[in-house]
């Protein structure tokens, strides 16, 4: 046969097929706090601390953030949110209610640690997300996850948009395609 | 190879409306066309089209490295100074492509003639590797088409195993950008998402017109969110001309297709073939055009050395008649490339587009024009292969 044996859709269809991912895993550890990292005895005081810190630090800067308050406390519970102000207005971020960090190579990557949140409806009946809405994990402690969901977004101050598709335009929106 | 009158499925619309095809017809015009359809015997396909498209893309590729490493090659191809660097890093860094197009005159006689690459942003993809695959299985099923038809078509299949390949390597999430508001080209991203989907790639879709430039010199998407990788089917030396092109060689964007795919793109690549190859019997003969090249004589055809859906191409066949598609690329040099002229099946002039996936040849689609030169005014056929 020279075809594929079969083709499919996940999205783009009305009826998406779903198949499973294979995306290479990684392992991770994910802590509520400093305590439960120490108590986890995988890490020393100095290098828990140091993962907490680091997340913390990126916390208010990758959160997801609302406009507000109530659509925040929708998607993170009552009394889940806080306030901060970016140079952009009030926003709404969730609080951080655990930091993950990675194990490359066997050797905890304690100082790429990142912030994440606890979301009610992810996995169907709650768990751990990052600041990119990906499920991380349902509980703290041990887990096994996509490698996409341990490299956090970067966020950036936007200046400028648009500088792109202008040449399209210029050329008079060539049969309405970009393409060949 | 012949043209068969197939009658069409009734509800072809409503498959294409349940499967996410929507720009079946453009404009009011028909694009999607299976009043008929093309049929191959196995040996057409595999000795005269599968095999000698892995081999020309394998010619191609061969020049990629002496190109990024000659100045004067740069110039011929007209590839702007400041992104040249950036250019050949991309290539020594190996960054991976996804796949190409290539547009091949054939008749069922004779070598397939390469008229041209488009290894940048093809088109007509979903066509070829989804809508036709449901075709040939919908007309089987209903005794349309006959039980032991085959169709060369591993392009999915492919395009899913290439993404899973690529994706441990690749920053993610990975963008998917097109001009908004070009209904093919939404619908080519579109499927390409659904593939990358597919292969466990997190994905998202940004319009090349919403993307950001940050204070750092980043691009960035509507929440503010650094884009780590970017498929776009929008051409590269497009990006190079708008005002954010200046930005790109140091954003640390990854880009699919990679920057050296342009160098595959340009036309200049068809004279170079010619200068490594010449006689070669999938090649026309080709050659830049200079000072001294005198006026398009009878016989030759003039492409620019970037442009897309055949616009500004000019053909003057051995009789003199001259045939000219208007259209917006004059400002960047030519080429010239021997006639071809495409063969002719009731009265429709067709060619094939050989599909490209990574390294591999993946399958054919059909489009079909009323006039000599292709344009984007064509419509797509289905084939099969039927010994």
């Amino acid at each position: 046969m020279k075809r594929s044996p079969t083709v499919r859709l996940l999205l783009m269809g009305a009826a998406p097929v779903l198949l499973t991912a294979c995306e290479a895993q990684e392992e991770a550890v994910l802590y509520k706090d400093v305590a439960e990292c120490v108590a986890g005895a995988r890490l020393t005081q100095d290098q828990c601390q140091a993962a907490f810190d680091h997340a913390k630090s990126e916390h208010e800067r990758v959160a997801p953030r609302y406009t507000s308050q109530s659509d925040c406390e929708t998607d993170f519970g009552a009394a889940k949110c806080q306030a901060v102000n970016q140079g952009a207005g009030i926003q709404y971020i969730p609080l951080m209610a655990a930091y993950a960090l990675g194990y490359y190579a066997g050797r905890p990557n304690y100082y790429q640690s990142q912030p994440l949140y606890y979301s009610h409806t992810t996995f169907g009946s709650g768990g751990y997300i990052n600041s990119g809405g990906q499920p991380v994990a349902r509980s703290t402690g041990n887990a096994t996850v996509s490698r996409s969901a341990m490299q956090a977004p970067t966020r950036a101050v936007t200046m400028s948009r648009s500088g792109f598709g202008s040449s399209s335009s210029a050329r008079g929106g060539w049969g309405g395609s970009s393409g060949s | 190879m012949r043209r068969i009158l197939t009658p069409e499925r009734p509800d072809w619309r409503d498959t294409a409306a349940r499967l996410g095809f929507r720009f079946h017809t453009i404009d009011g015009e028909p694009y999607w066309d299976e009043s008929a359809c093309y049929a191959f015997t196995l040996q057409q396909i595999e000795q005269d089209l599968e095999d000698p498209t892995f081999e020309l893309h394998q010619m191609a590729m061969g020049l990629v490295e002496e190109i990024v490493n000659s100045e004067e090659l740069m110039d011929r191809l007209a590839v702007p100074v400041d992104y040249r660097d950036w250019i050949a890093e991309s290539w020594r860094r190996g960054e991976p492509h996804l796949y190409g197009r290539m547009d091949l005159a054939y008749d069922g006689n004779g070598p397939a003639k390469l008229f041209e690459l488009n290894y940048d942003t093809p088109t007509s993809l979903y066509e070829a590797a989804f809508f036709q695959w449901v075709w040939l299985e919908e007309q089987k099923q209903r005794g349309v088409i006959a039980q032991n038809a085959d169709q060369y078509n591993l392009i999915q299949d492919l395009l899913v195993e290439t993404f899973a390949t690529i994706a441990p390597d690749l920053p993610k999430p990975l963008y998917f950008s097109a001009m908004r508001e070009s209904q093919e080209d939404q619908g080519t991203i579109a499927y390409l998402r659904d593939c990358a989907e597919q292969a466990g790639i997190d994905t998202r879709t940004i319009a090349i017109e919403d993307i950001g430039l940050s204070t750092d010199s980043r691009f960035t998407d509507l929440d503010d969110y650094v884009i780590p990788a970017l498929f776009k089917l929008y051409p590269l030396e497009f990006l190079f001309a708008d005002r954010f092109g200046p930005a790109l060689p140091r954003s640390g964007i990854r880009l699919i297709e990679p920057p050296w795919k342009t160098l595959l793109s340009n036309k200049g690549i068809l004279p170079l073939l010619w200068q490594k190859h010449a006689g070669h019997p999938n090649l026309l003969e080709a050659h830049f055009e200079t000072g001294t090249s005198g006026a398009l004589g009878p016989g030759w055809v003039r492409k620019p050395l970037y442009s897309r859906e055949g616009a500004n191409v000019t053909l003057i066949l051995p009789d003199g008649s001259q045939h000219v598609a208007a259209g917006p690329y004059d400002d960047a040099p030519w080429i010239r490339q021997a006639v071809h002229p495409l063969p002719r099946f009731d009265g429709n002039y067709a060619v094939i587009g050989s599909w490209v996936v990574a390294d591999r040849a993946a399958g054919i689609g059909i489009r079909e024009d009323t006039t000599l030169i292709t344009r984007d005014t064509s419509r797509f056929l289905p084939h099969i292969i039927l010994d």
